[in-house]
């Protein structure tokens, strides 16, 4: 019978796990105009987990709940900078500095854990173990669940922020609500997939799915579809290749993203306008 | 009871004083246009109406209620078209998506909508005559076709005020026409209307009043009282005369 180790099922499932919550939260970030926001939420996040392994908190709860303390107050600094109609790119570079600081200084103070400190940072996804399963299955089920709940409201602030605020709706809560799930996301994948290599996948699957379609509800299934789907491939590719299974993972999203770009309707198009511009002028010398 | 009602209203964004003591009402059905130059604060009195523009001073009343107090109830009764460069037209969203945003809040949080809901875009859209495109992503359309979208999403709101910010701006000349024409049968319902404008020309055989504004209340009357060479030039600060069918020319 054909046997599967494991920590390569748990990887599997962490990387599928992953995906998900990075492509659900990662089609709002990129469509708000954000798409930084995953490595500035992910360093915070960084932040709090090498200070929790400086207070020599180890537990996978505890990382979890200090990665996420240091995250919500930038998720919500960016909301308060957004609504109040500054540039919210700005608030995130300026926080990831901060945070980016504050890693550096936590892990250079760190005198044991250093190997899981480095694991935050580029991800170890074999070797998540069944606690922080749990603690992603629980994050998806809550984020998939305020997703549900708050999906007609988050599609109108993305797409008309004043617009929804002026309807009546409660936008600005909603646009918290927004940025806590982005969190609670970005802290659940800081394990598996790593502070830096967070970005491919909160970015790469939600922008190759806007490369390929119209329709913001197309948009966000076809992201989720991207990302197990690269996950899964980059994952299987690591394990018979021998190499850093996040890398490989992150390789196959990018990889995704690019081939999107290229086969892109709104791009076919593009060529399309340029391609009856070319024949117009020529047959206009004939 | 007036649709609405202001009272030595002052805004202001931090140091910037964008609309200074003014006070005035309008009647329930009455078609309003706000002109003035750029600057000169007309977005921002739409914001005022809908309780969103910093408050310093005064009273802002929508209907019988308080703008910023009633503010949820306030913007219920209101449809808003905003300026079309305000929205983000890449977002990949549906033209039924736009004119189903404007029943969000009638069908409240944690619902879908429902079939009144579709019905209720549907007619929006037949009257701003789109209803063919229905299923076109928005971002396809021309910027005259997304204004009118626009239109439709406050209408699908079943408003009784109907607020619009340069709502002309990129649409075609028989769009303008047939824009204005609806606004006019609307406001021929009992539809509060009130539009910012820089082009008079367009709807002045339909309005009631115009507004003259430049921070402060420059001029409120009917067309005849304000579009005279002096009034107009304390607005703009030049030698301003109104030139039927030609608009407003220096």
């Amino acid at each position: 019978m054909f046997y599967i180790p494991l920590f390569l099922m748990y990887g599997l499932l962490a990387a599928i796990i992953s995906s998900i919550l990075c492509s659900s939260v990662g089609t709002f970030i990129v469509l708000r105009g954000l798409s930084f926001m995953g490595a500035g939420v992910a360093h915070a996040a960084l932040a709090g987990a090498a200070l929790a392994l400086l207070l020599n908190l180890t537990d996978s709860w505890s990382i979890f709940a200090l990665a996420l303390l240091f995250s919500l107050p930038l998720a919500f600094f960016v909301a308060y900078v957004g609504e109040r109609g500054l540039r919210m790119d700005i608030a995130v570079g300026i926080m990831f500095a901060l945070n980016m600081s504050l890693s550096v200084l936590f892990i250079g103070m760190l005198k044991e854990y250093t190997i899981e400190a480095w694991s935050l940072i580029f991800g170890d996804i074999l070797g998540v173990n069944a606690e922080e399963l749990i603690l992603m299955v629980i994050s998806m089920f809550i984020i998939e669940i305020v997703l549900l709940l708050f999906y007609k409201e988050f599609k109108f602030i993305v797409f008309d922020f004043e617009g929804a605020i002026a309807s009546g709706i409660h936008a600005r809560i909603v646009h918290y609500i927004m940025m806590f799930i982005v969190a609670l996301a970005i802290v659940s994948v800081l394990k598996s997939v790593g502070a830096l290599l967070v970005f491919a996948l909160t970015v790469a699957p939600p922008f190759a799915a806007y490369e390929l379609t119209h329709n913001i509800d197309n948009m966000l299934l076809l992201s989720l579809l991207l990302g197990v789907i690269s996950s899964i491939l980059g994952i299987i590719l690591a394990f018979y290749i021998n190499l850093p299974a996040s890398a490989v993972i992150a390789l196959t999203a990018t990889t995704t993203a690019a081939i999107s770009m290229v086969i892109s309707p709104r791009r076919r198009k593009c060529c399309n306008i340029l391609a009856g511009r070319v024949r117009f002028f020529r047959e206009k010398r004939v | 009871m007036y649709a609405v009602e202001m009272s030595h209203v002052t805004v202001s964004y931090g140091s910037h004083i964008a609309l200074d003591d003014i006070s005035f009402r309008i009647e329930e059905g009455t078609f309003l246009a706000i002109m003035g130059p750029n600057g000169a604060g007309k977005t921002t009195l739409l914001k005022t109406i809908l309780g969103m523009a910093p408050l310093i001073r005064g009273n802002v009343r929508v209907l019988g209620y308080d703008a910023y107090k009633d503010s949820i109830k306030v913007r219920n009764l209101i449809g808003y078209v905003p300026q079309k460069e305000s929205i983000d037209a890449t977002i990949p969203v549906l033209v039924k998506d736009v004119v189903l945003m404007g029943r969000f809040s009638h069908i409240g949080l944690f619902r879908k909508p429902s079939k009144l809901d579709y019905n209720k875009a549907q007619e929006a859209l037949r009257l701003v005559g789109l209803e063919d495109l229905w299923d076109e992503p928005f971002v396809h359309l021309s910027g005259g076709q997304q204004q009118r979208v626009l239109i439709a999403r406050a209408l699908a709101r079943d408003p009784k005020i109907l607020l619009l910010d340069e709502p002309f701006a990129q649409v075609d000349f028989p769009s303008q026409e047939s824009i204005a024409r609806l606004l006019y049968e609307l406001k021929e319902e009992g539809i509060t209307i009130i539009i910012v404008i820089h082009d008079i020309d367009i709807v002045l055989k339909y309005i009631d009043q115009i507004m003259l504004l430049n921070k402060k209340l420059i001029a409120f009357g009917t067309p005849n009282e304000i579009l005279k060479s002096e009034i107009l030039s304390r607005a703009y600060k030049y030698g301003l005369m109104y030139v039927p069918s030609r608009g407003v020319s220096i």
